[in-house]
């Protein structure tokens, strides 16, 4: 990380993300092409990713607390960030909103360790009875969110995903051959696809 | 490290958290800002969670994913939501093959049913007349061992793997031409039984070399499609080949392009404008409609000529004649870079 693109984020907790500076980082993030929020929508995904495995119990709100620095930087420099590419520079920002966030949590008495000694702390909380009906609804979710998926998508993601080792292989080369696509162009639909469809099933179930 | 290195291995370790704290470092950065890594970790991400719940990981990973990937509650509802969509998968696959299954059994029944009145209809045939039986038994063998010897003489080029068989029947078939021969002399209850017999004998071998034809079938029309799939983009009267320049700005004048009958894949190369992406998707689009009726996947452009130039092919079966079609380039975040649009005439 180079010494001139360390930035100045300072949590200023009086600062909020106004409308003008939420426009102006989704320009910043892409680079004069018009992605209609996409690259902001991805950078997010990332990021939350991102803490998401650095095992951090929050990474949405991490993710967006990133974003806001950004955003908020880009307020003082005017609109635009010289020193780095925007994908680069919040990594650097994310970097430091990662050390600030372990160095509270330490503070806080090693809720990162307890977090990694108890991966199954949330299953085994939760009763015989409460699992199974998780399960259930979640089995409803996912017929409910296939029902919505568009007929081609959905006979893709139940055919995609269906079969072990080497069957599955020999099922995904004769579905990709009957779409006219290559096997790699086969995998990138079947991801997105399933995206989609895991990003349903969250909500219903979360809504349920 | 080049991000080359990071191949599907590296990526899991990543994922399960067993790199060192250098490559880690590397694969966070490049996990936000580059869109290939970025990409293939979620693949990445998606087929090891599959493994876990399909049970097809080693027990050192399996150990290393309930230690480390498991301790996140969003990365344990990714697999909870992989194990309903397997549970679900798995029973739409066992509710077909069971559909499958009945509908062949349902087919199975009916010519078996046929061969059996058939059959029985001969039995009792010689049984109700017994005076005429032995001359009519005779006749029939013999023209049972001469339609299987022609039979067996038409089918032999294609047979090979029956040769054993064949060889056998036609003893057999000498054999019993000599006995036929031998007819008048025996009594009229043993020539009739060993008619029967001979019957059974050669209508069974009959139904063992169907079973093995209909066996051989899905294997020879499999190996006859993969060879010909093998063949196919190397074949040159099957692959037609364009080259296709970038258009001249305002211009509208779509390039007409002629495919023979016989043409099965169509390669094109796209010469584009300098830009500043580095990987592209090329969309074929139906102009009228607009529909996309073939997405690449994503292409890197290669250096030709002074400029740069993008491959790709594509079914012919595709295209129609007297359509017009556009083959739209994307970088980035789908912005499109350029339209190539073309007319076909076959």
């Amino acid at each position: 990380m180079s010494e001139v693109s360390a930035p100045k984020v300072g949590s200023k907790k009086d600062w909020a993300l106004t409308p003008p500076a939420f426009q102006r980082l989704l320009d910043w993030l892409d680079q004069g092409a018009d992605s209609d929020g996409r690259k902001y929508l991805e950078m997010r995904r990332r990021l939350a990713s991102y803490f998401d495995r650095k095992n951090c119990p929050t990474p949405d709100e991490l993710a967006d607390e990133t974003l806001n620095r950004v955003a908020r930087r880009l307020e003082e420099e005017g609109g635009s960030i010289e020193t780095d590419a925007p994908a680069r520079y919040c990594y650097i920002v994310a970097r430091f909103v990662f050390m600030e966030h372990l160095r509270e949590t330490q503070k806080d008495g090693a809720l990162a360790n307890e977090l990694r000694q108890q991966p199954h702390a949330d299953d085994l909380a939760a009763s015989g009875a409460d699992e199974r009906k998780m399960k259930e609804q979640r089995l409803n979710c996912l017929e409910q969110c296939l029902s919505k998926l568009e007929s081609l998508s959905r006979e893709i993601i139940t055919r995609y995903y269906v079969g072990k080792a080497r069957v599955k292989i020999e099922r995904r080369r004769a579905l990709a051959e009957e779409l006219g696509i290559t096997v790699n162009a086969l995998s990138v639909r079947a991801c997105r696809i399933r995206d989609k469809l895991e990003a349903c099933v969250r909500q219903c179930v979360g809504a349920g | 490290m080049s991000k080359q290195l990071y191949d599907d291995q590296t990526l899991t370790q990543y994922l399960l958290d067993s790199l060192s704290e250098a490559e880690t470092e590397r694969l966070d950065e490049l996990s936000l800002t580059d869109d290939e890594i970025a990409e293939a970790l979620q693949f990445v991400e998606q087929d090891l969670v599959d493994a876990y719940v399909q049970d097809e990981l080693t027990e050192a990973t399996r150990a290393q994913f309930k230690s480390h990937y498991l301790a996140s509650p969003l990365r344990r509802e990714k697999v909870a939501f992989a194990q309903a969509f397997h549970a679900h998968a798995e029973k739409s696959l066992a509710a077909q093959q069971a559909a499958e299954a009945q509908t062949e059994a349902a087919a199975e029944v009916a010519p078996k049913r046929k061969g059996q009145s058939w059959f029985s209809a001969w039995r009792g045939f010689n049984a109700s007349r017994p005076a005429w039986a032995w001359g009519a038994a005779v006749a029939a063998l013999a023209l049972l061992v001469a339609g299987s010897w022609l039979t067996f003489e038409r089918v032999r080029p294609r047979q090979q793997t029956a040769q054993t068989q064949r060889d056998a029947t036609r003893q057999r078939e000498q054999e019993s031409q000599k006995e036929s021969e031998n007819q008048p002399t025996a009594p009229a209850q043993s020539a009739e039984e060993r008619t029967r017999a001979e019957r059974e004998r050669l209508a069974q071998e009959q139904a063992q070399r169907e079973q093995q034809r209909t066996a051989e079938q899905p294997r020879a029309a499999e190996q006859q499609r993969a060879a010909s799939q093998r063949q196919s983009p190397s074949d040159a009267s099957r692959l037609a080949f364009f080259v296709f320049a970038p258009q001249m700005r305002g211009a509208s004048q779509a390039r007409t392009i002629s495919i023979p009958s016989q043409t099965a894949y169509v390669a094109v190369r796209l010469n584009l404008e300098p830009n500043e992406f580095s990987t592209y998707h090329v969309a074929l689009l139906d102009e009228a409609g607009g529909q996309t009726l073939w997405r690449s996947s994503r292409l890197k452009a290669r250096a030709a000529g002074g400029g740069q130039v993008l491959n790709l092919s594509f079914r012919a079966r595709l295209l129609r004649p007297q359509t017009r079609y556009v083959l739209r380039v994307t970088g980035g975040a789908a912005e499109i870079v350029d339209d190539y649009p073309f007319r076909v005439v076959r």
